[in-house]
């Protein structure tokens, strides 16, 4: 096995080959984060928010950080568009923009919907304004290397009052068995004033490429906005996937955030949120399935950093044969915070003997005047509601595959795009055990 | 049909049931009354086959087979349907696809063919407006957001559906408001049959205004210490169930 720091070299080598010498701004904050990322390099499980997450099936694998050599067209596609949801979409290939299987761009007065490497082309103030602002690149070491490699994603963009009818989707599908591929998207996300979107991230493939995504999303809502967001994660068991999420709230705004980890040898979502204005509001939904030998790890963290700021969070999960699962859910009660609302569950469903969760929720709280509460639980079925089922003449492993379809159902009832509920079902249910029997059930 | 002798149960070391003897034949329907703990839940939930509980002594059969030998979805399968005291709720399960499952594999092990789609919705509505409940609860989860009545009626509706042999009824009439109860009796008389037992678990005698039973008996200290007829239980309502308990202590 290589150590350490000859996992991060390869980043180096890899960025040495493939960085172009003549992007100004871009090339600073390229070369800045790529010297952030090296200085600490790949986090250890000696690090408290690392602790139950061992990168080493990453690490000791090659990834090739070029361009994709690959040729999906609408077939390839098609599994994953939600039964031809009326959207906005753009697919990626390997994390490169596929223009010729997209919508975008769409640019009119008030929404503008582009691709990254576009929008470096064309590299407005705008842009470099907000580029990596606030996606904080010194704690997360991830995000700084996703900004070393920053050259494909999407923009989205609304003016002050715009809506985007319809959700945004955006496909990153990964693929090839040859070679496994590195890709580090972008997605930077600004909602004007009362402006009001939905974007689906969807990270899909062909289930058996073993490919390394490091995604990132960066998300400013204005006073008055909503933001849904869904990170559908589905790609296949051998496949590694990192994001980061990192949203800043201005007073008014509502952040919806639906995050489903299905997919993925190992999986590690950071997820940051700043409520940095009065009536700030945000609500974190979250399931987690884990089978076979596959590691997830969601981390959230919400700063109430002003008063009269709300917080909701509800991840489950369901940990089947030798899966793992970690959650670790920090709310930080800044002291300006006043009359903060901050509640946060954690449930996790253990179906073998084998599986194993670590859960942590943790507050900090150093205003006075606030209502909080945070809890976490890991069962087994509940016996009354298995008794149930059986007393119908229902066989007991039916009876387990619908008890648990049920708790992961807890959460996805709060998807509210009907095509997006069906595909999650369905996905659940493939993952379930005995899931033949529940098929005309559910 | 149902026969139970000296029945002796256990929970967590605790006996419950301390030498229970029943005879129940087809087409009647029993009463079982009783104080709080006196054992009427275990003695339901027993004969439904929950595994909670330890039969440490004693026999369960229905028609002369070993029910005890039965696993609770087996025992569903031979006939015996349980109401339960609290349905559970269980959200993204179809309330009634599961019905239709439950239906099928009653259907399966009597060795018919499954009902078609049509057949069935049509045979569900029927019994919905039956039973007083809204086609909306057609596309809702099992019990998912029901009030305590909606429950109640959603548990008779099953039981309507399934026909089971011996329908044990527990504590169906806590909660129910007068006009709910009415609903639910109607339900329950309209399977009166010399093909079927039951046996309703109570703790009042309300219920039992509206659905006459043939016999009444009270449990008292985990054994039946009385059986009478439908007056027993006027005479309880009237004397309470100290009065029950010290003639069977003193006897």
């Amino acid at each position: 096995m290589k150590n350490l720091d000859d996992a991060t070299r390869v980043y180096q080598d890899a960025f040495a080959r493939l960085a172009p010498k003549d992007e100004g701004w871009l090339a600073t904050l390229r070369q800045g984060s790529l010297a952030k990322f090296l200085e600490r390099g790949f986090p250890t499980q000696r690090e408290e928010d690392w602790k139950y997450t061992s990168l080493k099936p990453l690490l000791e694998r090659q990834f090739d950080h070029g361009p994709p050599q690959t040729r999906e067209n609408e077939q390839d596609i098609a599994p994953f568009t939600f039964g031809d949801l009326d959207c906005y979409r753009m697919v990626f290939l390997n994390g490169r923009f596929a223009s010729n299987l997209s919508d975008a761009p769409i640019l009119d007065t008030c929404i503008s919907i582009t691709d990254m490497a576009t929008a470096i082309h064309d590299a407005t103030d705008f842009l470099k304004d907000r580029l990596a602002k606030y996606a904080d690149t010194d704690r997360h070491r991830f995000t700084a290397l996703n900004t070393a490699f920053l050259s494909d994603g999407a923009v989205i963009r609304l003016a002050d009052d715009a809506v985007i009818e319809k959700p945004v989707h955006l496909l990153f599908l990964s693929s090839g068995v040859e070679t496994s591929v590195a890709a580090h998207p972008r997605i930077l996300v600004d909602a004007g004033r009362n402006s009001r979107a939905c974007i689906i991230e969807h990270f899909a493939g062909d289930g058996r490429s073993s490919n390394f995504i490091n995604s990132v999303t960066e998300a400013f809502l204005e006073s008055g906005s909503q933001l849904e967001h869904y990170k559908i994660q589905e790609d296949g068991g051998s496949a590694f996937h990192v994001g980061g999420l990192h949203v800043l709230q201005q007073s008014d705004t509502r952040f919806c955030s639906h995050n489903y980890a299905l997919g993925s040898l190992l999986a590690r979502n950071d997820i940051n949120i700043r409520l940095n204005g009065p009536g700030a509001e945000v609500l974190l939904n979250g399931l987690y399935v884990v089978t076979d030998k596959r590691h997830v790890d969601n981390h959230t963290r919400i700063d109430h950093l002003k008063a009269h700021t709300k917080s909701e969070e509800d991840y489950r999960g369901v940990i089947d044969g030798n899966g793992r699962a970690v959650f670790s859910g920090k709310v930080v009660v800044h002291k300006d915070a006043q009359k903060t609302d901050a509640q946060q569950s954690n449930k996790n469903l253990l179906l073998s003997k084998r599986a194993e969760v670590d859960t942590k929720p943790e507050l900090e709280i150093y205003a006075d005047d606030v209502k909080c509460s945070h809890g976490a639980t890991v069962s087994k079925l509940d016996n009354n509601a298995f008794f149930y089922l059986l007393s119908r003449g229902i066989e007991p492993p039916a009876a387990t595959a619908l008890l648990t379809f049920a708790f992961a159902e807890g959460v996805m009832s709060r998807v509210g795009i009907p095509a997006v509920h069906r595909h999650l079902e369905l996905l659940v249910r493939r993952q379930l055990p005995n899931s033949g029997y529940i098929e005309e059930i559910v | 049909m149902l026969s139970i002798k000296n029945l002796h149960v256990d929970i967590d070391g605790t006996e419950i049931l301390k030498g229970l003897d029943l005879e129940i034949k087809s087409g009647e329907v029993h009463a079982i009354m009783g104080p709080n703990g006196s054992g009427k839940s275990t003695l339901a939930q027993v004969v439904a086959g929950r595994e909670d509980y330890d039969v440490t002594a004693g026999s369960i059969e229905l028609d002369g087979a070993d029910l005890l030998e039965l696993a609770p979805e087996e025992r569903a399968r031979e006939g015996v349907f349980l109401a339960f005291q609290y349905p559970v709720e269980i959200p993204g399960v179809n309330n009634v696809y599961l019905l239709k499952a439950a239906l099928n594999a009653l259907r399966k092990h009597q060795g018919l063919t499954e009902v078609d789609a049509f057949e069935f919705l049509t045979l569900v509505k029927q019994k919905m407006r039956f039973m007083g409940m809204d086609e909306s609860f057609l596309s809702r989860g099992v019990n998912e957001g029901f009030s305590g009545g909606e429950k109640k009626r959603n548990e008779i509706l099953q039981m309507l559906v399934l026909e089971p042999r011996l329908a044990i009824l527990d504590e169906t009439d806590s909660g129910l408001d007068i006009d709910a109860l009415k609903v639910v009796a109607n339900g329950v008389n309209s399977l009166r049959s010399s093909e079927r037992a039951i046996v309703m678990v109570t703790h009042y005698q309300r219920l039992l205004d509206y659905i006459e039973p043939d016999y009444v008996h009270v449990l008292s200290d985990g054994k039946i210490a009385r059986t009478g007829d439908k007056t027993l239980a006027l005479q309880l309502e009237e004397r309470g169930y100290d009065w029950v308990h010290q003639e069977s202590a003193s006897a």
